[in-house]
């Protein structure tokens, strides 16, 4: 039961229909275009009935009886040359049923997929669990296998494209929430799941529990054909670096969103005991001299030395650990010894142990055995780092985030330096890790979405942020951790990062960029048209379909900018769109 | 010459008188059909049935044409056979495929398509012999015989049967309404009144004296005033020219029509203004094609239509080497029992075909 329709015949005389690729000469009264979904039945001797699905990846029109370029105008404009117009379009095979592997027929007649048809060409039939992952120029939905994202068979994604036109993180976040919205589909992997989404660009993320103005009941209409009622994100948390120099009362440092919008920062206590200080050292070019080296033994050091100080929480004194104190016992300063409260005064502690201020030899036991242009080299970049990033830590109440209170937690960094962009996004990384690998356990899920991945997992160089990329990309599949990385040119992420993303996707590229072998996965024609794509426009490539597939996405319910905020539909978001009832 | 080996079909195996063998040969071989136009010294040319004042005069297309109809077929011999009967010398034989169709022009529109056309097969035996043969690729087959034994005597009845269905389509196509009926090459004897036969090449000139230089002097788009042709078929004719060839001699534009007589000489001028009117604009172009400008792009298209709609030239002597391997093709022993009456048969209408 079918409602496809005949389009054209199966071509084979320009080049030979293939178990790869064939051409279909179109009806008069049809049309193909790109991306249209076909099939046609061969009857294949001593097999019987062989269905050859496959998607449209070029369209053709050509003047048969033509033999000179010239003579177009004697068949359009002089109207002396007879000759026919034939249309064909060429058709990539996306699959062969029964999985008998032989070319079509020529001459056979080719239909439009639809229905069963449709969902036999997409492989929607096979997958386990499809999620809607976008719509399909038919208008229908495009199913992606959760399996191949949530770890259960593959892991991640990686989305690349030119930024302000390939809307990736506009498409991440629609994929975020069509998988929190469909726990029908994620199944029991939807319980508790947790999304870390960094906000690096503007304030664009920071308005997700807010209605869109702009937003339309056609937008609408398409969200619910993907089983999903539109609306801002439910539970989302927001969280930005506190404004410098605050004073005793922490603000977050934000300029569009002031309520709803959490500070956070870590206390020298947790910042030593969690090692937080390695990410202060992510520039790739760090890792290549000796300064890793003493970065290792200062915060081993730290954390041996590091005892609380009664009656300031958060904040820390170093004293050398054999004086017969508990661990977790507070003390109070004694002469000579500085309270550490801040990031400024963590550094100006370890320049006592490193660069003594009478000019004699470093302490051994905190620099080790390393010539002195490394402790200044060492020195010079916590200098800079607790310039540009002193304020996030701070001693006090604790102010970490605090990822189980939403579902979806936005942390906003676009407003810090490169240095603290990459120590937040490090910290935060490797908390959730180590949660998870304590855990051992899958589930619950814990996506991360981070974009301009380039700048934390950069294809040159090493650094503990890309080494834990990495280790994400490779391990997090099995420990439920994914991560859904963007960037503008895959071909500056470590291979390693990418490789191992299940689910690809791409907007808009640069033309440049689309001829690189990170993009094999697209068709030599997705290629061409990946200069081409509008916003909101995407290609997707999923294990399950050896075919990389374009597909829409709708417009979001949830404001992206200030501006777009529809403060009278706080309440109920869609009131005051046209045509809605009830 | 004939290398039969692994065609030989035993005498015995069929009731037929002889043996058919194809030959070697390429089947293209062998002089043209398409005589030298000669002019027959007994018919008289009057040049005065139109005008008394020899002019060149511009085109111009009567209201009553609304579409012009270019008739034209073309033929191919596809193997050559030789009939082996005992106590007589080789008998030769061919067999061939034409094809007959009709391009219409429109110029109001402008537009240009494919009219009826359709295909056939002969199997031509000489000597007055004829073949019985059936399935050669789903077209139709003709047989016929030639009295003669020349390749040529053979030919000539393909080319006749050929003109037959081409006279029959475009009387047919004269039928529609405001239609200018063109036939390429010289009319044969019989055709319609309402056809206009269309001569490419100038190898008889009709005019002498004083007339023959307004030719030369033609401009692109002027014809001659009409000239009666006598004799047993009288003709109305006129030259007229199609386009301007850089470096060309007067003539390399020029083109001759003509129409049978009993049509009358008022729709003869008519013909004729309407011919120098639309023609040049199917001139073609000498980069385009090597008969240029005289060979119209209709007509050229045609051609290439009608061989497609032949077949394949190598798959057709395929065919005929297995009818004959197969006992498909074979000799009809008493060929005055067997002699079709192929004027009989019908080609398909226009209506048919669109």
């Amino acid at each position: 039961m079918t409602d496809s329709q005949a389009v054209g015949r199966v071509l084979a005389t320009r080049e030979a229909a293939t178990t790869g690729r064939f051409r279909v000469v179109l009806n008069d009264d049809s049309y193909l275009a790109l991306d249209d979904l076909v099939v046609v039945t061969t009857e294949v001797p001593g097999a019987g009935e062989v269905r050859t699905y496959g998607i449209v990846t070029e369209a053709e029109s050509v003047y048969e009886g033509a033999s000179f370029d010239s003579d177009t105008f004697r068949i359009a404009e002089q109207g002396i040359l007879p000759a026919a117009r034939i249309r064909s379009a060429e058709v990539a095979v996306t699959r062969v049923d029964p999985e008998l592997w032989v070319a079509p027929d020529p001459g056979r007649e080719v239909r439009r997929a639809a229905d069963s048809e449709r969902d036999k060409a997409l492989y929607a039939d096979e997958m386990g669990r499809p999620l809607p992952v976008g719509i399909g120029r038919d208008g229908h939905p495009i199913f992606a296998d959760l399996d191949f994202f949530d770890g259960t068979k593959g892991g991640h994604m990686s989305i690349s494209g030119v930024s302000g036109v390939a809307t990736k993180t506009s498409y991440a976040l629609f994929f975020l929430r069509m998988l929190t919205s469909r726990p029908d589909l994620v199944g029991e992997a939807a319980a508790n799941l947790r999304v870390l989404v960094f906000n690096v660009k503007g304030e664009d993320l920071l308005h997700l529990d807010r209605p869109n103005r702009g937003f339309t009941e056609e937008s609408a209409e398409m969200w619910r054909s993907l089983g999903v009622e539109p609306g801002p994100f439910p539970s989302v948390g927001f969280w930005a670096p506190p404004r410098r120099r605050s004073g005793d009362v922490m603000l977050p440092d934000t300029g569009g969103r002031m309520t709803g919008i959490e500070p956070f920062a870590w206390t020298p206590r947790e910042f030593i005991d969690e090692g937080l200080l390695a990410f202060l050292f992510t520039d790739t070019s760090d890792i290549r001299n000796q300064v890793a080296f003493v970065e290792e033994r200062v915060r081993a050091q730290l954390q041996k030395w590091a005892l609380d100080v009664a009656g300031e929480p958060g904040a820390v004194v170093l004293r050398k650990p054999d004086s017969g104190i508990k661990k977790r016992q507070a003390v109070t300063a004694e002469r000579g010894e500085t309270v550490i409260r801040s990031l400024p005064d963590l550094v100006s502690a370890l320049e006592g142990f490193l660069e003594p201020e009478d000019g004699g030899e470093p302490d051994y036991a905190w620099s080790g055995r390393v010539q002195a242009g490394t402790i200044s080299a060492f020195m010079r970049r916590l200098y800079s780092a607790s310039h540009r990033l002193g304020h996030l830590v701070q001693a006090g109440e604790s102010r970490r985030i605090d990822r189980r209170r939403a579902q979806v937690t936005v942390v906003d960094i676009h407003a810090l330096h490169d240095l603290g962009q990459r120590f937040v996004v490090g910290a935060l990384l490797q908390e959730t890790w180590n949660e998870k690998e304590e855990s051992g356990r899958r589930l619950p899920l814990s996506v991360l979405v981070l974009d301009e991945l380039n700048k934390y997992a950069p294809r040159e160089g090493r650094s503990p942020l890309k080494e834990m990329l990495i280790d994400i990309a490779q391990r997090g599949r099995s420990l439920g951790v994914l991560l859904v990385g963007a960037q503008q040119s895959a071909s500056r992420v470590a291979p390693e990062v990418l490789e191992n993303a299940a689910l690809r996707a791409a907007g808009r590229l640069d033309s440049a960029e689309a001829e690189r072998s990170e993009y094999g996965w697209m068709l030599p024609s997705t290629r061409a048209r990946a200069r081409l794509l509008k916003p909101g426009t995407m290609v997707l490539s999923q294990p399950s379909i050896p075919m990389p597939l374009v597909l829409e996405f709708p417009f979001p319910p949830w404001a992206t900018r200030a501006e777009e905020v529809d403060s009278a539909g706080q309440e109920d978001p869609f009131q005051g769109l046209p045509g809605q009832s009830g | 010459m004939n290398i039969s080996a692994d065609l030989d079909v035993s005498a015995g195996t069929f009731a037929s008188a002889g043996r058919i063998y194809v030959d070697d040969w390429s089947p293209d071989y062998g002089p043209s059909l398409d005589a030298p136009e000669e002019r027959n010294l007994s018919e008289q040319v009057d040049t005065t049935v139109e005008t008394d004042h020899w002019r060149a005069m511009p085109g111009s297309v009567s209201e009553r044409f609304t579409e012009a109809a270019v008739v034209d077929g073309v033929r191919r011999v596809d193997a050559r056979l030789t009939l082996m009967e005992p106590f007589e010398t080789p008998i030769p034989g061919l067999a061939a495929t034409f094809g007959v169709g009709s391009a219409l022009w429109r110029p109001e529109e402008p537009s240009c398509r494919f009219g009826a056309q359709g295909a056939e097969r002969m199997v031509v035996m000489g000597k007055g012999r004829l073949a019985q043969a059936e399935g050669m690729g789903g077209l139709r087959i003709t047989v016929a015989s030639a009295q003669g034994d020349q390749h040529l005597d053979l030919l000539e009845i393909v080319q006749e049967r050929m003109r037959q269905a081409e006279a029959r389509l475009a009387e047919e196509l004269a039928g529609g309404a405001g239609r200018l009926v063109v036939a390429d090459g010289r009319l044969s004897y019989g055709a319609p009144p309402s056809v206009v036969g269309y001569v490419k090449s100038q190898q008889a000139v009709y005019l002498e004296g004083l007339h023959l230089p307004l030719v030369g002097q033609l401009e692109s788009g002027e014809r001659t005033p009409v000239f009666a042709i006598g004799g047993k078929h009288p003709r109305y004719s006129w030259y007229l020219n199609l386009a301007e060839v850089p470096f060309g001699s007067p003539w390399a534009g020029v083109a001759r029509c003509e129409v049978m007589a009993e049509g009358g000489l008022e729709s003869a001028v008519e013909a004729a203004d309407a011919t120098a009117a639309w023609l040049p604009q199917l001139a073609s172009e000498k980069h385009v094609d090597p008969r240029a400008p005289q060979n119209l792009v209709p007509i050229a298209a045609l051609e290439r239509e009608l061989r497609k709609s032949m077949g394949d030239s190598r798959m057709t002597e395929r065919m005929v080497r297995e009818a004959v391997r197969d006992g498909r093709l074979t000799a009809v022993s008493d060929p005055e029992e067997e002699a079709q009456d192929w004027e009989e048969q019908d080609w398909p209408t226009e209506e048919e075909e669109l």
